[in-house]
Parts: structure tokens; C-alpha cells; sequence
């Protein structure tokens, strides 16, 4: 360097002597801002510099930023998705509690609907071990006045009767089963029959003569003639009539909902007790409904 | 032809009396004369003054720093940034001395050439100064260049001849 500014000594002293003067000429200079030139250039030498740091350090600062972003978002996402699920589940929770509760005011007002009837409120905790019977547990037993014959019903219709009853647990034999019999009308045409169940989900009204027509979708009713169930309450509609050898064969879609049975209540008394209540009149329209 | 090359290793001399009166005359009259003379205005003899002892001196760093006193001088006389005469009387000085080394420039013709010439190169760095860092339109070239081109060389080509009787050969 020495030996390079030695041998263009000359040349070396205009470029120092020119730079000299233009720094002191720009020092003198002030731009259209009143900004000496000097400083001026000293921006416009350090500032890319500056700029190609700040980028650098922004770029770094983003990229971290933006990791740590997409951490916290991973960890919220997760987060969130938790509380997606915990809110879902809740609200299955709260759907199900709502529809229990909705099953309870049904329960309550048939029950304010029979306000002297022994009608006991029960839920359904179990059900049938075998396929071949169509039964469920009820948690109520024989401490709570529970006895075998006792009508099981719903809001919607009967459910069955109890055919035994357990200390703190009922069995109830629903209507569909096939060992089940219930007496029958139509309530339409007062034709007496008897519903008994087919396993299935549909139940079957027998005796009922091939003369004597039945509409399909007509009510039927209990006739209160087997002496285990009130006269009057809804047993289900029928679905399909066909004419028999000498009986017709009627198809009854029950009015319970026996396959999602949750709470129900039990007479726990004679059939007279539901029927022979003031409101005894009220009550098929309020079971009906 | 007067404009040969001619490489010339005579240098000359000067007491610095002669150096420090011929650029103070200079000066002064650049200063003064103005005044009572508009014509005047045309000289710059102060540019006359380091492109003779550049010529003269043939020594670049001698001749740009006498370019950079007198032009610095200039400006502060005037009011001008410092540095803007300064710049151009460098580069004119380092110039003068640097071509004078291979050009005669003993004569009077290639004075009267190379006189024209400076004067314009002058203008053209004083207008690029003024142009870039000052942000003024600086005249570039022009009639009035060409005049004071035309004046210079001239004066120049006068002035050197009764400058030549100070100098001294080496």
C-alpha cells in the first residue's frame, strides 16, 4: 500500500486533496432540508448497511418470530382442538341432559296430569342379557313398593309391566316382547283385541276378525280388560292390516320408544288407581299427546 | 508544429516571493479590477497563475496543492462554498504540471492552446460541482465559456511571457 501510494505519490495527493475539499464542500452544503450534504452522505453511506443489518436481524427476528408463531400455534391448535372436543363432549353431555330433561318434564306433567296415582318415576339402567328377551332393568325395586304386574309407562305410551321386582331393581318386560300380551282396542272402531309382541320392533294386534275393517294409522288403545293395564292408554298405531284365516294381521308400531327408553314410570298400585283419578278423563289426551 | 511531443525535463524555479506575489496580484486584481472594469469579469487570472507554475514546475503535487490554495482562496474571498474553485484549481493545477511534462509548453502557441483548453476544463468541473453538490445550473460550455476561454488564453499567453523572466532554470 505504502509502496503503491509512493509510486503514484502524485496521483494519491489530487485524491486526497479532491476528497478533502468535496468533504469539506459537503460539510459547507446544506440539501433542500437544511441538512448539511456531509451528512447526507454519511446516511447514504451507513444507512445500507444499517438497512442490510436490520434486514438480516429483521429477517432473523422474523424467522424466530414466525417459529415461535408457529409453536404457539401448534400449542394452541392443540389447545384449541382440546377444548373443540371437551366442548363437544359437553355439549353431547348437555343435549343429553337437556333431552333427559325434557323426558323428566314429560314424566312430571303426566305425572301432575294423575296427581293422586302412585306413579313412580324410574331409570331405565339395564337391559336385556339375552336377545331372546326383550326386557330392561329399572332402579326401582320392591323397596319402593315396586310388585311384579305393575304398569311401566311413558309419556309417549306403555312400555310394558314389571314381572319382578328386586330390592332397588325391577325387571320390565317390554311391550314387544314375545311373551308379552297386552289388552287391546281400536280406538276408532272400539274393536277389541289383544297386542302382543313379536321380538321385533313392531308389535302384532290379534283377534280382531277379517270382517270387521281396521285403517291402518288408526290408534290403539289399552282396553284395560287384562287387568294389569288402565283402560285407555296408548299402546301404538297401526302400521299394516292383512287379512288372515280367520283373524286379521295387524302390524302396531308401539307409541314408546322402546329401544331408547331412558326414564319411565311405574304404576305402583292397581290399574283403578291410574283410571279412577279425577283427571282420569284428561289423562289418555295427555298420553295421547 | 508547436503542439509536439516533446518530452521536456527542464524545470523551472521560482522564489517564493514571486510565487506568493503572483498569486496575491492575481487575487487582488481578480478581486478589484471587476469593479471598475465589467469586461474583466471574463479573467480568472487566478487560474492563469497555477496553470503557469504547473506549467512551469512540472511537478503535479506541487502544482495541484498551489491550485488548491488558490482556489480555496478564491472561494473564500467570494461567495462561494469552499472548495468549489478549490477542486477545479486542483485538478487544473495537477493537469498543467502532469501534461507539461510531455508537452512544450515553453511556447507560446501551446500556452494559447492549452490556455483555451484549461479554461474550459476549469468551467466544466465548476459547473459539475455546482451542478451535482450544489444543485445550481452551472454553465457548462457556451459564448460567454468560449469568450473567457478566448480572453484567458490570451492574458495567459501575455502574463506567461513577463513571468518568465522570474523563473529560474534548475
Amino acid at each position: 500500500m505504502r509502496a503503491f501510494l509512493e509510486r503514484h505519490r502524485h496521483l494519491s495527493l489530487l485524491v486526497a486533496m479532491l476528497l478533502a475539499q468535496l468533504f469539506f464542500l459537503a460539510y459547507q452544503i446544506k440539501g433542500a432540508k437544511d441538512v448539511r450534504l456531509i451528512r447526507l452522505w454519511a446516511v447514504a453511506v451507513i444507512s445500507p448497511f444499517e438497512k442490510a443489518v436490520d434486514a438480516v436481524v429483521d429477517g432473523l427476528g422474523s424467522l424466530v418470530e414466525n417459529y415461535v408463531a408457529l409453536y404457539g400455534a401448534r400449542q394452541e391448535s392443540q389447545r384449541l382442538r382440546a377444548e373443540l372436543d371437551l366442548a363437544r363432549l359437553r355439549l353431547q353431555e348437555l343435549e343429553a341432559r337437556a333431552a333427559e330433561a325434557e323426558q323428566l318434564a314429560a314424566l312430571l306433567e303426566l305425572k301432575h296430569a294423575y296427581p293422586r296415582a302412585p306413579l313412580r318415576a324410574a331409570e331405565v339402567i339395564g337391559s336385556s342379557p339375552a336377545a331372546t328377551t326383550l326386557t330392561v332393568l329399572i332402579n326401582r325395586g320392591s323397596e319402593e313398593g315396586l310388585a311384579p304386574n305393575m304398569v311401566v309407562l311413558t309419556p309417549d305410551g306403555v312400555v310394558g309391566k314389571v314381572i319382578a321386582a328386586f330390592p332397588g331393581v325391577s325387571r320390565v318386560l317390554l311391550l314387544s316382547d314375545p311373551k308379552s300380551g297386552v289388552g287391546a282396542l281400536v280406538a276408532d272402531s272400539r274393536q277389541l283385541g289383544v297386542v302382543k309382541g313379536t321380538g321385533g320392533s313392531l308389535c302384532r294386534l290379534e283377534y280382531i276378525r277379517n270382517e270387521e275393517p281396521v285403517a291402518v294409522g288408526a290408534e290403539v288403545l289399552t282396553s284395560g280388560q287384562d287387568q294389569v293395564f288402565p283402560k285407555g292408554l296408548p299402546l301404538g298405531r297401526v302400521t299394516a292390516v292383512r287379512p288372515g284365516e280367520f283373524f286379521q294381521e295387524i302390524m302396531v308400531q308401539p307409541a314408546a320408544r322402546l329401544t331408547r327408553l331412558e326414564h319411565v314410570l311405574v304404576l305402583a298400585g292397581p290399574p283403578e288407581s291410574l283410571t279412577a283419578t279425577a283427571q282420569a278423563s284428561d289423562s289418555s289426551k295427555q298420553l295421547a299427546r | 508544429m508547436a503542439l509536439t511531443y516533446q518530452p521536456r525535463t527542464e524545470v523551472y524555479r521560482f522564489h517564493p516571493a514571486v510565487v506568493l506575489g503572483a498569486v496575491l496580484a492575481a487575487i487582488f486584481l481578480q478581486v478589484f479590477l471587476p469593479i471598475y472594469l465589467t469586461l474583466l469579469t471574463l479573467f480568472d487570472l487566478p487560474l492563469l497563475v497555477v496553470i503557469y507554475f504547473g506549467f512551469s514546475r512540472r511537478n503535479p503535487s506541487s502544482g495541484l496543492l498551489l491550485g488548491l490554495a488558490v482556489g480555496m482562496a478564491q472561494d473564500l474571498l467570494s461567495n462561494n462554498p469552499v472548495g468549489l474553485f478549490g477542486m477545479a484549481k486542483t485538478l487544473v493545477g495537477f493537469a498543467a504540471s502532469s501534461l507539461s511534462a510531455r508537452l512544450d509548453t515553453d511556447r507560446p502557441v501551446p500556452r494559447l492552446l492549452l490556455l483555451f483548453v484549461f479554461v474550459h476544463v476549469h468551467q466544466v468541473i465548476v459547473a459539475s460541482i455546482q451542478g451535482l453538490l450544489l444543485g445550481e445550473a452551472g454553465e457548462f460550455l457556451g459564448l460567454r465559456v468560449l469568450e473567457a476561454a478566448l480572453v484567458n488564453a490570451l492574458a495567459g499567453v501575455l502574463g506567461f511571457h513577463v513571468l518568465d523572466r522570474f523563473r529560474k532554470s534548475t
